[in-house]
């Protein structure tokens, strides 16, 4: 596997410094009905460059938790401050415009355009979240490299439906790392696969670490939030455990057991 | 290309039927408005150019009994003449393989091709002719395909002469051959004269064939008789002999008007087209946003800002455009010059050149691109403002609408089927969506009403116009005392010949009207009359009036009607022959043209004084077949058109030479509105298409899915579109009522001119 030059983006967030704070994150919604309450009181910290998952049951609010994390969606109450920016305070296009460079997200139905092939998929990111400070003339071969990186090569002039599942997400992690982004964020990245592509794509996005990312990918399967170097573990949208980067855990505000 | 504008075409490509109905609706909109555009300004450029200085066309024409170039000077020196042209004339008939097997043909030669002043031509081909050659104006083609080299046959006073085509030119001002039925050629004077003589060698004429002419534009319209007794003053202080003076009538003021009736439906019909197309892009663009909802989410999850993500749609509607405009113009621009040049000639008017207008191309590129964009604006607007856990989010909770009062309304309480719910739902549950889909359809509905109703009545019209006639053929004869006239009556399945003439160009003072010149005792013509009473062989002076004349004059059985064949030049009411007819009857004789307020009928003889010709002229004839089959009547009419020919031929004085059954002349009336009815059509067909399809797709494919994945079987999947296409049909209901407006105006419409 070719593995990506050092991030540009990456370089700002040390390895185990705090990157991503959530402090009393609160995420309900309102019925005529009822009010359902998500995420409850959330508070903790993601370090820099480390594989973190969020693991729990389905209902447990963490998919929840991940949009809020990459400003897909708004807290209900609280706040989550990536470095140092409050993303709640920004727009819809402006948190659209931070997402295409500071996050690379990967979605559990992979979500190609199907009338492009992998290539121009990567190469789409590339164009709307500005080729991460690359000339143009280099977007071409920054894609090839990350579709190498995401060990698909061979493939990049293929439509998606000329792709098997574990492929397309393959080429969904090309496309997150197109703009070199300092985070990747996965929902569920394997639970639309079989266990062994599962494995092979988990691999390949754990290997990311390496590379200086930090990869924050949500997952139900106990055996692969085993593999994050930190975790969290939801459970009726509050948190019933913590794992790994004590340290940082510490540093936080507040932490709920 | 980058990905997003390969994105961009992918949308585009990835339905063709899809975008082949949305580039249809877009092209036929503009299509329409380019056309109609084109044609009015065309009109409008050959009105400004047939009555402004600049016009080539002769004021007058004075014919001669020797043309002699070298009083060109003194001719010229006349008070208020403006330019002067020599010419040898000769009209004669062309050969050629379609019914009836002849076709008019003026042979004209001036003594000098270089230099024409009035009725200027250019070549287009090959070379100016010699001895026994002719150049065809280019569009002769229409009338027989030939080639230079090819060698023509047209009929001479003594026998029949072959010429060999040697180019083809392009005459300013003359109407197209197809429309006007005459075709065109020059020859050199040498040749024109070797070919056809200057007076008729056979016994029976005493006209000249080749007739020589003096032809002059004028700058004061309005003394153009007071000059032309001065022109011929000084031809005949000369020793040349004037043997007569022609004063060329102006095209139909009020026929352009009338025309221009026209025009604004066509317009109004394009402009609802384009309205409808935009409409139905809003349509397109809204499934288009409902079917990608998700990769609009992914677009934004992955740094797409709203503005980024509606420019790239916009970039598809463009395309969009692109397909439907450019082909529309061009086509609306090369359509739009024969159907101008054959409207032209059907009102006497002389079509410059072609010359593209470039604010009509502006307007067609700011309608096709313009009218497309802004529509699809609104909806890419409001469908991208979808936050990205909207748009990806296809289960968990949401703070949606349920639990509202009719969404409580459950199947189980009222008894409908969850199927036939989920339908009803689906129509009220947008009401801006079920409003503007009406809309759409009733408006598609009055466009097909307007245009079944608008072509209906053209149709019936004529054909009602044609219904008191009972002739089989008619043929145009222009000749007093003919033989050929006691010859076609001796034909075996000749049952009765009338004698007949229609005539436009009878003014009166509320506008123009149609004459037309029956025997009294005619039986090839059955008069409805509405009060008053049929022409007798005693009356001199009377006549009868249809009833739009009678609504447009007010006048009545008893009144006097006073009519003159003078024409309004420039505002001045020029001289010509004037006749005063008492009204005794008022008939049904619909009218299937344009210009004309309305129809009198009278005798032959009274049509012929009142046009300065002997009375006893026969201009054409009514001819009534014993039998009235197809084929006999086919052959009833080549041997009449042998016979009319032959009177050219056989140095007779038989100047008219058409030939035509009953069948004929009807459908060509019916068919000089074709390109409108065509157009017309389309815009009704592809807009209802556009309908009706629009129907099916701009169902949420995710509800479709839902159905669909749910394993149920494709007919409950399908099931709620029953309701919607329900709900289609109270917009064709609804259509009904504009529709009868396009009744009651599509049955007044052709109100116009001819028969």
């Amino acid at each position: 596997m070719v593995q990506p030059t050092a991030s540009r983006q990456s370089a700002p967030f040390p390895q185990d410094s705090p990157l991503i704070h959530v402090e009393h994150l609160t995420r309900a919604i309102n019925t005529r009905a009822q009010r359902t309450v998500i995420l409850d009181d959330v508070t903790f910290t993601i370090p820099a460059q480390r594989l973190f998952a969020i693991n729990g049951p389905s209902g447990s609010g963490k998919s929840t938790l991940l949009n809020m994390l990459t400003g897909i969606d708004r807290p209900s109450s609280g706040r989550v401050i990536f470095g140092a920016e409050e993303l709640n305070a920004r727009s819809e296009n402006a948190l659209a415009r931070w997402r295409g460079e500071h996050v690379g997200i990967i979605f559990q139905f992979f979500q190609l355009v199907p009338t492009l092939t992998a290539m121009e998929n990567v190469l789409l990111a590339l164009e709307l979240g500005k080729g991460g400070g690359l000339p143009r003339r280099a977007w071409r071969e920054r894609a090839q490299m990350c579709l190498e990186t995401a060990g698909l090569g061979a493939f990049s002039h293929r439509l998606p439906s000329e792709l098997s599942g574990g492929q397309q997400q393959r080429v969904a992690i090309a496309r997150a790392l197109a703009n070199d982004p300092p985070v990747m964020v996965a929902d569920e990245p394997t639970g639309n696969l079989d266990s062994r592509t599962a494995h092979g794509v988990f691999d390949t996005l754990a290997s990311l670490t390496e590379v200086g990312k930090t990869v924050i990918y949500v997952t139900h399967d106990p055996n692969l939030a085993a593999r994050a170097e930190a975790r969290l573990d939801l459970l009726d949208g509050r948190i019933v455990g913590q794992h790994g980067a004590n340290a940082l855990m510490a540093s936080s505000p507040e932490v709920r057991s | 290309m980058s990905a997003s504008l390969k994105k961009s075409f992918a949308d585009v490509t990835r339905r063709k039927g899809r975008t082949l109905m949305v580039v249809l609706g877009i092209f036929i909109g503009v299509l329409g408005l380019t056309s109609v555009n084109f044609i009015q300004q065309t009109l409008l450029s050959a009105f400004t150019y047939s009555t402004g200085t600049a016009a080539n066309s002769p004021d007058m024409t004075l014919q001669v009994n020797r043309l002699d170039p070298a009083l060109t000077p003194q001719l010229s020196a006349v008070p208020n003449v403006q330019a002067v042209q020599m010419q040898s004339v000769v009209a004669s008939q062309w050969h050629v393989s379609a019914t009836p097997g002849h076709v008019p043909i003026t042979l004209v030669s001036y003594p000098d091709f270089q230099h024409v002043p009035i009725t200027p031509f250019q070549l287009t081909s090959g070379r100016y002719p010699g001895a026994g050659e002719i150049v065809l104006e280019y569009g002769d083609q229409d009338v027989q395909p030939v080639s230079i080299g090819e060698t023509v046959t047209v009929d001479t006073s003594q026998t029949t002469t072959s010429l060999r085509v040697v180019g083809f030119a392009r005459t300013q001002g003359l109407p197209s051959p197809a429309g006007s039925g005459t075709a065109r050629g020059y020859m050199s004077e040498a040749a024109i004269h070797q070919a056809f003589g200057s007076i008729g060698a056979a016994p029976k004429s005493q006209e000249p064939q080749v007739q020589e002419e003096v032809a002059f534009k004028v700058q004061n319209i309005s003394q153009v008789t007071t000059t032309a007794n001065a022109l011929a003053q000084t031809l005949q202080a000369k020793g040349v002999t004037v043997l007569n003076v022609s004063i060329h009538q102006p095209f139909n003021q009020e026929r352009i008007n009338t025309v221009n009736g026209v025009f604004t439906l066509l317009r109004m019909l394009s402009i609802l087209a384009v309205i409808l197309s935009a409409l139905l892009i809003l349509n397109t663009v809204i499934t288009l946003i409902a079917e990608q909802t998700p990769i609009i989410g992914t677009l934004k999850a992955v740094g797409g800002t709203r503005s980024a993500i509606v420019r790239g749609y916009l970039v598809s509607v463009g395309i969009y455009s692109a397909l439907g405009t450019l082909p529309a113009i061009a086509l609306g621009l090369l359509l739009g010059y024969p159907l101008a040049s054959s409207l032209a000639s059907s009102i006497s008017l002389a079509m410059g050149p072609f010359t593209i207008f470039p604010w009509i191309i502006i307007l067609g590129l700011a309608v096709g691109f313009g009218v497309p964009l802004l529509s699809a604006l609104v909806p890419l607007w409001i469908g991208t403002r979808i936050t990205v856990r909207e748009a990806l989010s296809a289960y968990g909770i949401s703070a949606g609408r349920a639990g509202n009062r009719r969404a409580r309304l459950t199947p189980r309480r009222t008894g409908v089927s969850q199927t036939t719910w989920l339908g009803l739902r689906g129509v009220f549950r947008k009401r801006w969506r079920a409003a503007l889909t009406l809309l759409t359809l009733t408006l598609a509905g009055t466009t097909f009403l307007v245009v079944q109703t608008a072509t209906a009545a053209t149709n019936q019209t004529t054909t009602n116009a044609f219904a008191p006639y009972h002739y089989d053929v008619l043929a145009q004869i222009y000749a007093q005392n003919a033989p050929e006239v006691a010859q076609i009556s001796a034909l075996s399945n000749v049952g009765r010949v009338e004698r007949y003439r229609e005539a436009e160009g009878a003014e009166s003072q509320w506008g123009q009207m149609l004459l037309l010149g029956f025997q009294p005792d005619t039986r090839l013509y059955t008069p409805q009359l509405i009060s008053g009473r049929w022409l007798s062989p005693s009356d001199t002076n009377s006549a009868l009036i249809n009833e739009e004349a009678a609504t447009a004059t007010g006048l009545n059985v008893g009144d006097t009607l006073t009519l003159s064949s003078a024409q309004y030049f420039n505002g001045h009411l020029t001289p010509g022959n004037q006749a005063t007819w008492t009204i005794i009857g008022i008939i049904h004789q619909p009218m299937d043209g344009l210009g004309q307020i309305g129809t009198v009928i009278t005798s032959v003889e009274n049509v012929n004084h009142f046009f300065g010709d002997p009375a006893d002229l026969t201009p054409e004839l009514l001819i009534e077949a014993r039998d009235h089959s197809q084929g006999a009547v086919d052959a009833l009419t080549r041997q009449v058109d042998q016979l009319v020919s032959g009177g050219n031929a056989n140095g007779g004085q038989v100047n008219g030479g058409q030939v035509e059954t009953r069948q004929q002349e009807v459908q060509y009336r019916q068919q000089s509105w074709l390109i409108f009815y065509a157009l017309l059509y389309s815009v009704a067909l592809i807009v209802g298409r556009w309908v009706s399809w629009g129907w099916q797709t701009r169902w949420r494919p995710r509800c479709w899915n839902g159905g669909a994945r749910s394993a149920c079987c494709a007919r409950w999947a399908q099931a709620p579109f029953g309701w919607r296409a329900s709900s289609g049909s109270k917009g064709w209901h609804w259509a009904a009522s504009p529709g009868c407006w396009a009744r009651c105006w599509g049955c007044r419409w052709p109100m116009g001119s001819s028969r």
